[in-house]
């Protein structure tokens, strides 16, 4: 074997190397957006699950403004039956609840009774529980995929990314009154 | 000019770092200083006619030039690291020594602040982390970490009855900043560094100690040479070099827990985003604070929100900022509004005024009747991956029977994202609770018990579960009474959500008014079997032991309540839950004590039985 022989075979070992190391890295870094999506998931399965029972007992107490719970209800349902495949479409349906049921705990604040209530209180605790974690598993989310998204535009990871078709994914993007940066608030 | 966040915690990052290496090096350079120190002494007086600068410059040879430099080098940071060691937290026992136990999950605050540190977890991406309540009525936070990487995030009930839900949070969020910055284990450093130079001090005074003795005893026999031992120098140079260096060291650790403190607010900023909770938070603490006897060890004290051993006003003055742990709240505060963009007077205007009016007060009587079945807790259910094939669903509590490993898989019901147990932190702490931290549940905070089924002593209908100030106890539907124990009833006083009516507060204006406060002797009056430990004995010599019976509450809270002789439980009457509440706050308002206090006294004056 001669030397260019030689440097055939170290350069095609070199090759291989980073093939298998961007490789990894790739598959480490989309497992690692797949598991934050799994706890944005977790948390908007567990916010369709409290919203039947918020319903019942806010309809106990609220006469007028039914109209928001009925929102609240279609909004639900709407985000239930969504195409799970379909990521933005989703992600509308669930911006949409959240906007439904930010006006329906601003209709609870008027009714002084509902807002007593046992049960309310511990539901009123757990959906704004669940909100925040929605917020903060997005945040997450997104920071993770946007790592991902990059890397896969970086040489060499963009040939390997080529190569075995790692796409990129999909951001969660807040709805309108989200965006603002730090929240001020009195 | 404004600040941002990011640019604090820039400036802090820099500021804890190069800290820090002055740190080791003021450490090291002491040691050496003080080994050069005591060659110099040795020299001088064996030396012979030797001059000053040429014992000095032997000296200096031995200690930084031949291969002693790098004993001295790697002993000083063997001793070091050792005592970092030895420094380092163990859980349980700061666990115990705050009195902390674990969140009654029944109880709504406690619940609250669960759902917090949930929150908080997914935000900064850490999570193992546990939660704890000290029992103390003051407003605080704190945080400790041992070397297993174990996190333990507490609040003071104080903390969970008068911040409201984004407040709490800012704080969680600031003890959060903490544990990210890692400043816990550079705390257990500061104390291994302080505990080689308190060493250090001791060898120095021993030696100066005992070579006076025996000087002493010395004298007696024959005369003695003028002039102290070799010894005596020796010890007196250690003694002395040590003292100070431990306090240039001390003054340096000092200013690092500052700068700390800094960063975690910023921290805190970046993480909950809600800077103005953040400062009205501290704008409480600040207002409230009442110097409380629970927390007794120094050392720990910087790793609370604000120090909990403050002197009754905090002074902004230089000197007393230089000896303390925590910048001034007001300082802070105003870094804080600074970035939020709020003027801090309109701030504490506005948390007086919520405070005066009290904004959180409901109308409407204390107690709230449950419905049978919670539909929260178990609101998700789970499908768990065994033997191959996807089982389920079930619920929480049947999933902490099934005694599933960590890396099971489950995904929620009607959901197709699935995922090993230990990467979901929530699901996770809720099924493997740590066992050190249940231990100390069984000493406070055991609450009612979910599966009892009494009946009211005075209507003989069940008692329901009811809510009081969100804590869990059993009442009568009928007639209103409830079955209260004491760490249920710290809590319940505490709180400030039920109002009261005109009635109850005459009630108590009258019960307040009673003058006789010497000690009085009460004929016991059995009343009634307890309802809570009476049922449940079988054998009836018990019955008898768990008789409740008929006394005043306290000597100065002359509420008449039915206390039980064996668990201690405390029956009240309608509205005599309410009375007792309206007078306990009446007195803190009055007496401008801390609660704390308060509720010590009030439970330190029994009534002594005849
Ligand atoms: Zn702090
Ligand atoms: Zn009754
Ligand atoms: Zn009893």
């Amino acid at each position: 074997m001669g030397l260019v022989g030689t440097i055939l075979l170290v350069v095609l070992l070199i090759v291989a190397l980073g093939l298998i190391v961007g490789y990894n890295t790739l598959v480490t870094l989309r497992n690692r957006a797949k598991n934050a999506w799994a706890q944005i998931d977790v948390q908007l399965k567990r916010r369709h699950d409290l919203i039947p029972n918020l319903v019942e007992v806010a309809k106990k107490y609220i006469q007028h403004e039914r109209e928001t719970l009925e929102a609240v209800i279609k909004a639900r349902s709407q985000a239930v039956s969504v195409n799970a495949d379909d990521f933005q479409e989703r992600v509308r349906a669930e911006n949409f609840l959240t906007q439904t049921l930010r006006s329906l705990f601003a209709v609870v604040e008027r009714y002084p009774n509902l807002k007593a209530d046992a049960q309310m209180m511990k539901l009123h605790e757990e959906l704004v529980s669940t909100e925040n974690k929605i917020a903060f598993a997005r945040q997450f989310y997104n920071d993770e995929v946007t790592l991902y998204n990059t890397k896969t535009e970086l040489f060499p990871y963009n040939i390997v990314a080529g190569m075995f078709n790692f796409t990129k994914l999909p951001l969660f993007e807040a709805g309108e009154e989200d965006r603002k940066e730090v929240r001020v608030q009195f | 000019m404004r600040f941002n966040f990011l640019e604090i915690k820039r400036e802090k990052d820099r500021n804890v770092f190069l800290l820090l290496a002055l740190l080791i090096l003021s450490y090291t350079v002491g040691l050496f200083l003080i080994s050069y120190a005591v060659l110099l002494v040795v020299r001088l007086a064996t030396g012979g006619e030797i001059t000053f600068a040429e014992a000095s410059a032997w000296a200096y040879s031995v200690v930084f030039k031949s291969p002693v430099r790098f004993h001295l080098l790697g002993w000083g940071i063997g001793i070091g690291l050792v005592s970092w060691l030895i420094a380092g937290f163990s859980l349980g026992r700061v666990v115990k020594m705050f009195h902390a136990y674990p969140p009654d999950p029944q109880d709504r605050y406690h619940k609250q602040f669960v759902n917090i540190i949930e929150e908080v977890k997914l935000a900064s991406g850490i999570h193992k982390i546990d939660p704890v309540i000290l029992p103390d009525s003051d407003i605080n936070a704190f945080t400790c970490q041992d070397f297993s990487g174990r996190i333990v995030i507490g609040a003071t009930e104080g903390a969970l009855a008068r911040l409201n839900r984004q407040e709490l949070e800012a704080v969680i969020g600031h003890e959060m900043g903490h544990v990210m910055s890692g400043d816990v284990v550079t705390t257990t450093m500061f104390s291994a560094v302080m505990s080689v130079y308190a060493f250090l001090k001791a060898v120095g005074w021993v030696l100066m100690r005992g070579t006076r003795i025996s000087v002493g005893a010395r004298r007696g026999s024959r005369s003695s040479s003028s002039g102290p031992s070799l010894m005596f120098v020796i010890g007196l140079v250690v003694f002395l070099l040590s003292a100070l260096w431990s306090l240039i060291n001390s003054l340096l650790i000092l200013l690092i827990s500052r700068q700390r403190e800094y960063r975690a607010d910023a921290l805190a900023i970046k993480i909950v985003r809600d800077p103005v909770s953040l400062a009205r938070a501290l704008i409480k603490i600040k207002d409230n604070y009442k110097s409380t006897k629970l927390i007794t060890d120094q050392s720990v004290g910087a790793l609370f929100i604000s120090n909990p051993f403050t002197k009754e006003e905090e002074k902004d003055s230089l000197w007393e900022e230089l000896f303390s742990t925590h910048p001034p709240l007001s300082k802070r505060i105003g870094i804080i509004c600074n970035v939020a963009g709020v003027s801090v007077e309109e701030l504490r205007r506005r948390v007086l005024e919520e405070q005066k009016t009290e904004a959180r007060r409901r109308t409407s009587i204390g107690l709230l009747f449950l419905d049978e079945d919670d539909k929260t807790a178990e609101a998700t259910r789970w499908l768990v991956f065994r033997d191959g094939t996807w089982q389920g669903p079930f619920g929480v509590s049947e999933m902490i029977e099934m005694n599933l490993s960590p890396t099971t898989f489950v995904r929620p019901e009607g959901s197709d994202v699935y995922f090993l147990i230990q990467d979901n932190a929530e699901l996770f702490s809720q099924l493997f609770r740590p066992r050190d931290l249940e231990e100390s549940r069984s000493e406070v905070g055991k609450g009612a018990d979910d599966r009892y089924e009494g009946l009211c002593p005075r209507c003989r209908t069940s008692l329901k579960k009811a809510d009081y100030e969100g804590v869990m106890i059993w009442a009568c539907p009928e007639c209103f009474g409830c079955i209260v124990d004491k760490s249920q009833l710290k809590r319940i006083l505490l709180r400030q959500e039920v109002g009261f009516s005109d009635e109850i507060e005459q009630w108590g204006d009258r019960l307040l008014a009673i003058k006789d406060k010497g000690m009085k002797i009460i004929k016991p009056e059995p009343s009634f079997i307890c309802p809570i430990c009476g049922e449940r004995k079988a054998c009836p010599s018990c019955k008898v032991l768990s008789r409740m019976f008929k006394r005043p509450f306290a000597l100065d809270y002359p509420v008449e309540v039915d206390v039980c002789g064996l668990c201690g439980r405390i029956w009240f009457d309608k509205y005599e839950l309410e009375v007792l509440q309206y007078m306990f706050e009446k007195r803190v308002k009055e007496t401008g004590k801390s609660p704390e206090e308060i509720w010590n006294n009030m439970s330190g004056v029994p009534v002594r039985w005849a």
